[in-house]
């Protein structure tokens, strides 16, 4: 039992709701529980508060596709305020690409209008019996038939249910063919682009035959100390609007404008990371994005950074993702690509074709799944192709480096479980053990990489080794110092002070992600200029160490319940293609990640054992006793 | 050759440019000499490379170079962490 003194004083002063909404897909139950205050001040709210109510609810052990799995929604205590970029939600639950916790989030509108229909968080619970979809309107809250809504795609299923409950303004998260079919890295969408797209939380939901949780909130959202957070929320608005990423690049550019930047630094993983310099990195940028596909950028709720990327595709292309009828999407296109899409759909594949990247990408937004563990996987599938492991008498067509059609047409397959799209939809580690190349998978954890190769950016590779949820590059974003310089210049080529500066960051953005605020402001203010924020919407007042030690905490509380799951010692490591096999060519031509020499330093700054196990004094430290 | 990326692309994408030192190649940029060096000095929200190589783990503007080698600018900007 973790933190078992149930909190009896203080109370909710604004920020939390204070209300949890449990529904039980199997029972056909819903119940409205009162929030634990204490767990909520120690975990925040979103990905901490996630974490605590999975571990203790949850067995670890469990199969991520049974009922007994559970499958949490969480705000923060900043999610729908006038907060910049207080738009997050955490979709919490064992991941089905990884059997480990996972803690997907996403932003758009969805998580600011259920805290304005009055909750914190929903818990799901079991199986229904057939396909429903959950509909909350303030106070009212009920099980839907969606039987009609089964095998719609994301953008259909949104508009039907607006259509059908007379309230225009529902916001919706949904899943697409892909998570009802049970492909292991289908996302969950909200405002038709908007994903909590890693690690497989949309095969949850589709498991649970949940199709969708619609929400119309009318309530707003208590602050304790309205004056000090409206005075604390500019403020920290001015400070966005003074640095050229969160005033300028990324409203210009994007996300996108990094792939120029990591494949100048020759850390563009190419060809399912058999090189590291892409040579139609141009082609695929933000800059050309920018200049030929770009109609206008977009914002999430209460967000003044507006990175979201609003595209357009010439001719016949483009009308077949028209949407006409949502305002929102200002009757044209679709969104994106991101950084992360472009990448592992482009540079992984060896594909140039940025029209192929829009077009796929807005297909997995569609069909509700992960660009990047698609693109992931399709590469190490053509990896095999090339080196003659996989025929066409297995995938039905080439699959060769390059192909811009194979990329379109196997989204469909992979979404459908069509053909060897169903071996696809398995993610790429699953697909090269059956084929006899575990060599082949180039993840952490089950999840496969994102778009930063760890031998050119070696804290990087400690940073996936040792991620939570698997390789990903939202839990501690070394690039900041090793690519950008900030907050000090880190050369990527060495290992001295990574291990440091990845606990750092691990904690910090623990801290961030649980306050429902997004992870981008970090590109223009710190921690300490977000606390001002959460002091006046909570009434709490935490100071910068309890806030870092609130992210600290949770991610021992992720790490123990990994180790519950089996996912302990060995753990953390990378494939040998990262530690054994040289980059060939470019800037960091003749390096491999030294995880070595950084791992044994991580654990010690960790306080856990040499084997990387969280030790009892580490948790009693933490208040994880 | 120079490349520029990112915020700075509105002045030009490649230039052809010559000197030995990364100070001189600069200096012939088609960035305003205001953007580049506030105060005479380096604007520290820019981040220089050579051949993929920041110059901050080279010799700095002293970073001696040749016709072969490739000079990036961009502009970061970024003031917090961990994600900028």
């Amino acid at each position: 039992m973790i933190g078992d003194k149930v909190d009896t004083v203080g109370g909710i002063h604004g920020g939390w709701t204070g209300t949890v909404l449990r529904v039980n897909l199997s029972r056909a139950s819903i119940k409205k529980e009162a929030l634990r205050q204490d767990w909520a001040r120690e975990y925040v709210g979103g990905r901490g508060l996630g974490a605590r109510y999975l571990w203790e609810e949850s067995d670890p052990n469990v199969d991520p596709l049974s009922p007994k799995n559970k499958l949490l929604f969480v705000t923060g205590p900043l999610t729908g305020t006038n907060a910049s970029c207080g738009a997050r939600y955490m979709v919490v639950t064992k991941g089905a690409l990884t059997g480990a916790i996972t803690t997907s989030n996403s932003g758009g509108h969805w998580g600011p209008e259920l805290k304005c229909a009055g909750y914190d968080m929903i818990i799901v619970e079991g199986r229904a019996p057939r396909p429903t979809y959950l509909w909350i309107h303030n106070d009212e809250v009920e099980l839907r038939d969606a039987t009609h809504l089964w095998g719609k795609g994301v953008w259909d299923t949104e508009e039907m249910i607006r259509s059908e409950s007379g309230v225009p303004d529902t916001i919706v998260a949904s899943i697409g063919p892909a998570g009802e079919n049970l492909v292991r890295f289908a996302s969950i969408m909200n405002d038709l682009h908007r994903a909590a797209g890693r690690s497989g939380v949309g095969a949850v939901m589709g498991s649970k035959m949940l199709k969708a949780i619609a929400v119309r909130g009318t309530g707003g959202v208590k602050l304790a100390d309205a004056r000090g957070f409206m005075a604390a929320s500019w403020a920290m608005k001015a400070k966005l609007k003074e640095s050229a990423v969160t005033a300028e690049g990324l409203p210009t550019y994007g996300t996108e404008v990094l792939v120029n930047v990591i494949n100048e630094h020759g850390a563009m993983p190419t060809r399912n990371h058999t090189e590291t310099v892409f040579e139609k990195a141009e082609d695929i940028s933000g800059e050309t994005l920018t200049e030929t596909r770009l109609v206008a950028n977009k914002a999430c709720f209460a967000c003044t950074i507006a990175c979201g990327r609003v595209t357009k595709l010439p001719g016949e292309a483009s009308s077949k993702f028209m949407v006409n009828t949502n305002p929102r999407n200002w009757k044209i296109a679709g969104e994106g690509p991101e950084y992360e899409n472009a990448w592992a759909m482009g540079a992984d594949c060896g594909i140039g074709d940025l029209d192929a990247l829009i077009k796929t990408g807005w297909l997995c937004n569609d069909y509700g799944m992960d660009p990047i563990t698609y693109g992931a996987t399709l590469a190490a599938a053509m990896e095999m192709y090339e080196k003659e492991i996989i025929t066409n008498s297995i995938t039905g067509m080439p699959l060769r480096f390059g192909s811009a059609e194979a990329l379109v047409a196997m989204a469909e397959k992979v979404a459908f479980r069509d053909g060897f799209g169903d071996l696809l939809a398995e993610g790429s580690k699953r697909l090269t053990a059956r084929f006899g190349h575990p060599e082949f998978f180039m993840g952490v954890r089950g999840q496969e990489f994102p778009a930063y190769d760890s031998r050119a950016i070696q804290g990087m590779g400690l940073g996936y080794a040792t991620s939570n949820r698997g390789a990903c590059h939202l839990k501690s974003y070394t690039v900041s110092p090793e690519i950008l310089g900030i907050p000090t210049k880190m050369d990527p080529h060495v290992t001295e002070g990574k291990a440091e500066i990845t606990k750092i960051f691990q904690d910090i953005t623990s801290a961030v992600d649980a306050t429902g605020l997004c992870l981008f402001l970090t590109f223009g203010v710190g921690l300490e200029e977000m606390l001002p924020q959460l002091v006046a919407a909570t009434g709490v007042p935490y100071t910068l160490d309890s806030l870092t030690q609130a992210g600290e905490r949770i991610w021992n509380l992720e790490r123990l319940w990994n180790e519950r799951a089996g996912l302990g010692k060995g753990s953390d490591t990378l494939p040998k293609r990262m530690l054994e096999q040289p980059i060939p060519s470019g800037p960091a031509k003749g390096m491999v990640n030294r995880l070595g020499e950084m791992l044994p330093e991580y654990y010690r700054l960790r306080g856990w054992t040499a084997d990387g196990k969280v030790t009892a004094a580490k948790r009693k430290e933490l208040g994880l006793v | 050759m120079l490349r520029i990326l990112g915020g700075l692309r509105r002045f030009g994408a490649e230039q052809e440019v010559s000197g030995d030192t990364v100070a001189v190649v600069l200096h012939q940029a088609p960035v305003p000499a205001a953007i580049l060096f506030p105060d005479g000095q380096l604007n520290r929200d820019i981040e220089v490379l050579v051949n993929g190589r920041n110059i901050a783990f080279l010799n700095g503007l002293d970073t001696r170079v040749t016709g072969d080698d490739r000079v990036t600018i961009f502009l970061h900007g970024a003031r917090g962490y961990p994600g900028g």
